[in-house]
């Protein structure tokens, strides 16, 4: 309903106050900057949690004496439990030369191989957290055989507590530069409106519903926060751009991030419309 | 069709700008609302086009009590009103045909006849040629006819104009005055604000005095 006659009015606004416009939009897609570097941060500790997860093996030692088959029915009834290997003290002692590699002279002065028999034990994938391995770790070290049990969960387990703090950081990020951009968007659409205000009263008197009236205001702050949300990506997008042929290599979801941009961007840029005429008529009753 | 039925209007807990006010207007009428300035004539056209809501009794238009009216009702009721403000409420920076075209489309006038509307009107008022001028390039007078052609193009069947010919030159106003009076011929009711005595006597309408928020005078035509 009267689309034509609304984008009208919003590309002339935005035109009049474009300085306005175009600066809100660029402190405000600096700090959408802010929130995607962190989230570009978060998705690239997520791939690294994720690949250690698929890395975890959990090394049990068995005591002397003890053979393979005299544990592994009992390990197999652990739940969580997916693949076990076998390896031998002497398949153990070739594995560590082959780390140890020009280094592996060292063990030439060994009397006898000091390694024990060990199983290598990989997990069905819901069993990966380190809460997870600590109760498999527990329930290893208590049959009978079992030595000593250890699968790296320290590593694993300082890993997630960094990501519960990146991630709750993101959630703070995300809502201390919501209400950021949300504050900027209302003060440009405020200043606007006062702007605008003879349109305004001639639309009230010559009978425009009051969607007529704002429709121009909530457009404009859509397209403040689509360009913002554009600004702040394509910026996002130079700086991996950059950072990827120089220094290191990282994931960069595009798309995803991309279309979050824009998705952020045009709702605070809504919302910062809505806070703004609702002040506004707040204020004239 | 517009009805006042003992309507006093108080700002604040005692400025009484309209005290028991009694007032029948009907269809093709022209009448002057004449008084001095804070008389209450503007209050009392703002309760016709609900700007204001009176604080006792009834305003009624086309037997609907614009007490009753939602708030979202109330741009129906002013595609029907046309007002004219001393003012003129022009928007600067837009040419004549531009703030034509911004009020007509703002009610949804369909695109498709804006154009003939827009010319039609401004060319009954005779500024036809004045088109593509910005307010600051037209004389007061002018600037009135673009006033009124943008009440007009919506066709409303009520005009209300608040003091229209304070800011002209006395032969732009006497012209004014001629449009409304063509459009009383018209059907149209016009209500006319007004502190001037002259233009009632002249043109001997129907004036309604107003000294202090009430009607002293209802003075019928003739």
């Amino acid at each position: 309903m009267g689309l034509k006659f609304i984008l009208k009015e919003t590309f002339r606004t935005i035109r009049t106050s474009r300085l306005n416009f175009f600066l809100s939009a660029i402190v405000q897609a600096l700090c959408l900057l802010i929130f995607l570097i962190f989230l570009t941060i978060t998705i690239n500790l997520l791939s690294l949690v994720r690949e250690t997860y698929n890395r975890i093996e959990i090394y049990a030692f068995l005591k002397e004496k003890v053979s393979y088959p005299e544990v592994a029915d009992k390990v197999f009834l652990i739940a969580g439990v997916k693949e076990v290997r076998y390896v031998s003290k002497d398949e153990a002692l070739q594995e560590l030369k082959e780390d140890l590699g020009e280094d592996a002279g060292i063990l030439s002065d060994l009397d006898k191989n000091p390694l024990p028999n060990s199983i290598r034990i990989k997990l069905e994938p819901n069993y990966h957290s380190a809460q997870a391995l600590k109760e498999i770790e527990k329930k290893l070290a208590n049959i009978p055989g079992i030595r000593e049990v250890w699968s790296g969960r320290e590593v694993l387990s300082k890993l997630e507590k960094l990501l519960r703090i990146i991630l709750v950081s993101d959630f703070g990020i995300l809502i201390i530069i919501g209400i950021a951009v949300i504050f900027i968007i209302f003060q440009n659409i405020e200043a606007i409106y006062l702007q605008r205000r003879r349109e305004i009263e001639i639309m009230r008197l010559v009978g425009a519903n009051e969607y007529i009236i704002s429709a121009p205001f909530y457009w404009q702050g859509f397209l403040q926060g689509i360009l913002g949300g554009l600004l702040a990506f394509l910026t996002l997008a130079i700086l991996a751009y950059f950072l990827s042929t120089t220094l290191l290599s990282f994931i960069f979801p595009a798309f995803p991030l991309l279309f979050l941009s824009l998705l952020i961007g045009a709702v605070l840029g809504i919302s910062g419309s809505y806070t703004a005429l609702s002040r506004i008529k707040e204020t004239a009753k | 069709m517009i009805s006042f039925q003992d309507v006093s209007k108080i700002y604040g807990n005692s400025w009484v700008a309209l005290k028991d006010i009694n007032l029948n207007i009907n269809k093709g009428e022209f009448v002057f609302i004449q008084g001095p300035t804070g008389a209450g004539k503007t209050t009392l056209l703002k309760l016709i086009y609900r700007e204001e809501l009176p604080t006792k009794g009834e305003v009624i238009i086309a037997n609907r009590k614009l007490r009753t009216l939602s708030s979202k009702e109330v741009p129906n009721l002013r595609r029907h009103i046309g007002i004219v403000f001393q003012d003129f409420k022009l928007l600067l920076d837009r040419t004549v045909y531009e703030n034509l075209e911004f009020a007509l489309a703002a009610i949804n006038f369909p695109w498709a006849r804006m154009e003939e509307v827009i010319i039609k009107t401004l060319t009954q008022l005779g500024i036809g040629n004045k088109l593509d001028n910005y307010p600051h390039q037209l004389s007061g007078g002018e600037q009135q006819k673009v006033a009124i052609a943008r009440a007009l193009a919506k066709d409303p069947e009520i005009i209300l104009a608040d003091e229209p010919t304070g800011n002209i030159d006395p032969e732009s106003a006497e012209e004014i005055i001629k449009i409304f009076l063509a459009l009383s011929l018209q059907g149209k009711i016009v209500v006319m604000a007004t502190h001037n005595t002259e233009w009632p006597k002249a043109l001997k309408k129907r004036t309604v005095k107003l000294v202090a928020g009430r009607i002293t005078e209802d003075l019928p035509a003739g």
